[in-house]
């Protein structure tokens, strides 16, 4: 009965301690009472919920993933893939060896929780601030890049014919995409408009290989413990088919290093270590102009998603006070993508 | 004529009140919400100080490249579908310099702590 009362006493507080209900109903647990609940920061469609529990007073931890309060959002203009097939292609990532939560249980699109899923809680540092300026992570064999690069490796192995509904995006797509969104804006910045010329004079192969993408594998989006390395790749909400330079050149985007401007890899590694592992695992050869047209795309497709968050302050849907101030942060990217288009690679 | 204190002395002393009374106070989400405030107030009040002379500069250069003489914001919207266009070479260096220039004045502003724009001013 003491269960039952706590988790009728959390209902009561507010709609997220109601989906817990739920998954103890169905799972029909042994809890004694949840301690906490507390939401992580990022993910614009998503969120995720860490709740703490006792099971015979020893301290769990287990994440909830879902769409905003439960509902999704019609108005993105690009709404990313649905949580269920998140949710699988993590499944199958768990089955290859990648490293990646366990998926508890998933709940039911029906259900009046919305869509999204109970996973596991894996310890490690999360923000790239953190992660770069510690210094253990430097001493780490395999390097930080190295493992990145496999495990990037393996996602892009991934089989996909079987998975439905995936998203197929290769260059010309993202770049018709990223600039109808920017003439939604009806902004002048030129810098972009000279972004968007230089990128359609630098297209890709079009023949390039198509490989199942991760689609935000940078610095923020992997745990990182200091002894073992990544212990996680997180934010799976844009995966989707395409070009694998993609992937590898968004790690890359100095707005990942977090400062670390001489570590292209996130601020932690360097370039060749991630390359060479990939290129071992993966048995592919890496194309140096399709690597240099995806961080130019990746520099703008930031500045142009500061721009659409600071879009959500302007149209009164979010007035806080870092949803206005993120558009000026759209100048960091033109420097970044003046310094890219105009000067020779760095070459860490 | 406006009273004292200036518009820059009374954002300093929202500044200050931030500083010195709030953040201290507040935990989470709030705590980093009055981080962002106190930056963006920090934005504000450099571009009081800059905004006059980059604008200026920026308006030359503008004038200079189009052989025009318009606002900076209608300079900017005909650079831009000239780029478009294809009537200015992307690899102009008057263009580049000027593309350059008005960005790292942007980020004096802006985001003077950034990388990148670190890492250019200090270039010989």
């Amino acid at each position: 009965m003491i269960i039952l009362k706590t988790i009728t006493k959390l209902i009561n507080m507010n709609d997220k301690k109601f989906q817990i209900k739920e998954y103890l109903i169905h799972k029909d647990r042994k809890f004694n009472s949840i301690s906490k609940i507390g939401k992580l920061p990022g993910g614009s469609s998503n969120e995720t919920l860490v709740i703490n529990y006792f099971d015979n007073n020893k301290e769990e931890k287990i994440i909830l993933r879902r769409h905003h309060s439960g509902i999704k959002d019609k108005s993105n203009l690009y709404p990313p893939l649905s949580l269920s097939i998140e949710a699988s292609v993590m499944e199958i990532a768990y089955n290859n060896n990648i490293p990646v939560p366990k998926i508890i249980y998933k709940l039911n699109n029906k259900s009046i929780l919305g869509e999204g899923f109970f996973m596991e809680f894996v310890e490690g540092m999360s923000l790239g601030n953190k992660i770069v300026q510690n210094t253990q992570i430097h001493e780490l064999n395999p390097s930080l890049a190295s493992q990145a690069g496999s495990i990037l490796a393996k996602i892009h192995s991934i089989p996909f014919s079987q998975i439905k509904n995936l998203n197929t995006s290769m260059a010309n797509d993202e770049l018709i995409k990223y600039r109808e969104v920017y003439k939604d804006f009806s902004l002048s910045i030129p810098v972009f408009n000279m972004a968007f010329k230089w990128l359609e004079d630098n297209l890709p192969n079009k023949d390039n290989e198509k490989s199942l993408l991760h689609g935000d594998f940078r610095n923020g989006n992997i745990l990182v413990s200091p002894n073992k390395g990544i212990t996680s790749v997180l934010d799976w909400e844009l995966l989707h088919v395409g070009d694998m330079h993609e992937d590898l050149a968004w790690m890359c985007v100095n707005s990942w290093r977090f400062g670390k401007i001489k570590l292209p890899v996130g601020g932690f590694g360097k370039r060749i270590d991630f390359y060479k592992s990939y290129q071992k695992i993966s048995g592919k050869t890496l194309n140096k102009d399709s690597l240099k047209f995806w961080e130019v795309m990746g520099s703008l497709k930031w500045g142009i998603m500061c721009l659409k968050m600071y879009n959500i302050y302007n149209s009164g849907y979010d007035r806080s006070v870092d949803r206005a101030s993120i558009g000026r942060r759209v100048s960091e990217t033109e420097i970044d993508l003046l310094r890219l288009i105009t000067r020779e690679q760095d070459n860490d | 004529m406006i009273n004292p204190p200036s518009k820059e002395d009374l954002i300093v002393s929202i500044i200050e009140f931030l500083e010195n009374d709030i953040i201290q106070e507040l935990k989470g989400q709030k705590r980093f919400h009055a981080h962002v405030a106190k930056n963006s107030l920090n934005i504000v009040l450099r571009q009081l100080k800059l905004e006059e002379v980059s604008s200026e500069k920026e308006k030359d250069r503008l004038s200079k490249i189009l052989k025009t003489d318009k606002t900076i914001k209608e300079m900017n919207k005909i650079l831009c579908s000239k780029i478009d266009n294809n009537n200015i070479d992307i690899d102009n260096n008057e263009l580049i310099d000027h593309l350059f220039k008005t960005t790292m004045e942007k980020l004096e502003i802006d985001q003077p702590n950034y990388s990148s724009f670190l890492d250019e001013k200090n270039k010989p």
